[in-house]
């Protein structure tokens, strides 16, 4: 069977009490007690997405919890052809702006319920250990932790506006990663806003919200030495689109020859930084004719830049039977569909053809 | 192919001077330890005369937020986006792959800067 990574699964969690079992007594009695399950109504999406986010031919029927797995299998795996996907969750704690112990201890009991209630009965599936990147040192400890499940693939960091992730501050979250042999995942999520805060609507938000958060980070991470301190590392932006690549690295090539001295503990041009570091998710490649997607990729020379993505189960999700990918040149599209991943991702080499 | 070009004494340490060498423009550089470069007087990017720059230390930095001045190691920047050559291989520091001035062989022969192209 040809293999097929997809880098960008969502799996459900249908309330926070279905953490309970994982949070120790006092957490619990905190959600239980003092309304702590609302956690989530604190960093809700203040729009309505069409078909509320998800594709409906894949939404849950029932309320039956069981079977998200089941349908995850079916939709996703046998469905899309998908033979490992990777969960990014929808849990993006770590963009709470308060609470930093609560959501610690929420991020810790995410992780175990991740572990026991997805990966441990579907080998095909990956996880992402997920940290309050608020206490690196805290967040350091948590990955050395859940790093020991041998289906730990990354560390998922959201995408925020409210901090810089180059900042020295976030060191020990990088040196975890790279000691665990884990890449480093960026998402957005509800809290992530554009350079207007949450436009008038949702079309606005959808289009540059993401691309924006990415372009704001990754020059945070290229430009405060991240990469030339962890040669190691990968990190892998998901759900930003194809489009914006190339205008980035040209922009940022072009001002650091201009300002180099600015920044000068960063040792080479960035786009070489980020043909060896940096890795995009192809989803959503929206209308890009084939043809113009590899001629974008020639341009810019990077052929192992991009990671296939579905963002199942949402509506807007990259079906791997439609769309520009399908047309691809082989090579290109063998990249795409596995190589890359298999390449950049540590846990994920014992993966090939 | 030898050129004679100017007596040293109009050039003064820390100086540049712009000379046309059969049609071809060339800044030679003394620094203050008294060295001389010559490179290309037109800047890779854009073709700007790179006389009309500055000479500056090359700023190193061992670590995010540490800057070094080599004080004894100049670089010649672009007067139009500030692009920064090596004094002795005319490489950009930023994008040497990509951009770099062509660097010449010059000389004090008899108190008169000699190039070589």
């Amino acid at each position: 069977m040809a293999l097929l990574i997809d880098t960008d699964v969502h799996e459900p969690l249908r309330t926070v009490r279905d953490l309970l079992p994982y949070l120790d007594p006092h957490w619990q009695v905190h959600v239980t007690e003092e309304r702590g399950d609302n956690v989530l109504s604190k960093i809700q999406l203040p729009y309505s997405p069409p078909g509320s986010g998800e594709r409906r031919e894949w939404r849950a029927t029932d309320d039956d919890r069981e079977k998200d797995l089941e349908r995850l299998r079916s939709n996703l795996l046998e469905g899309e052809g998908v033979t490992a996907a990777i969960l990014n969750g929808f849990f993006h704690v770590s963009a709470l702006p308060v609470d930093y112990e609560f959501a610690t201890a929420l991020a810790a009991a995410y992780n175990d319920w991740q572990i026991h209630v997805w990966l441990e009965r579907e080998p095909r599936l990956r996880g992402s250990v997920h940290v309050i990147a608020h206490n690196p040192e805290v967040a350091a400890r948590e990955i050395d932790r859940v790093a020991e499940h041998p289906q730990i693939v990354q560390v998922f960091l959201p995408l925020v506006n409210d901090r810089q992730y180059g900042d020295p501050h976030y060191h020990p979250i990088f040196e975890a990663a790279v000691r665990n042999d884990l890449v480093v995942t960026f998402h957005h999520g509800s809290h992530t806003r554009t350079v207007l805060g949450y436009p008038r609507h949702f079309i606005e938000w959808h289009t540059v919200a993401a691309p924006q958060a990415a372009q704001n980070q990754l020059l945070s991470l290229i430009c405060n030495g991240v990469f030339d301190r962890y040669p190691d590392l990968k990190v892998v932006f998901l759900e930003t689109g194809v489009a914006w690549v190339p205008w980035f690295m040209w922009r940022l090539d072009q001002q650091y020859r201009e300002m180099r001295r600015e920044v000068p503990w960063v040792s080479r041009l960035p786009s070489e930084i980020m043909r060896d570091s940096v890795r995009v998710a192809t989803q959503p490649m929206g209308d890009v004719k084939p043809q113009h997607f590899e001629k974008l990729v020639e341009m810019t020379d990077t052929e192992r830049v991009y990671v296939f993505a579905t963002d199942y189960p949402h509506y807007d999700a990259d079906t791997s039977g439609a769309g520009p990918l399908v047309s691809l040149a082989e090579q290109l599209s063998q990249r795409i569909r596995y190589q890359n991943a298999v390449e950049s991702f540590p846990r994920l080499r014992d993966l090939s053809e | 192919m030898k050129h004679e070009l100017f007596p040293i004494r109009e050039l003064a340490p820390g100086g540049m001077r712009s000379v046309d060498v059969d049609g071809v423009a060339i800044v030679v550089i003394r620094t203050l330890d008294d060295t001389l470069h010559a490179l290309r007087d037109a800047c890779s990017h854009q073709g700007a005369r790179l006389s009309r720059g500055r000479l500056k230390p090359v700023v190193v930095g061992p670590d995010v937020g540490r800057y070094r001045l080599l004080k004894n190691k100049l670089v010649l920047c672009c007067p139009w986006h500030e692009f920064e050559f090596e004094l002795e291989t005319g490489r950009c520091v930023a994008d040497p792959k990509h951009h770099r001035v062509r660097a010449y062989q010059v000389e004090v022969e008899d108190d008169t800067v000699v190039l070589y192209r």
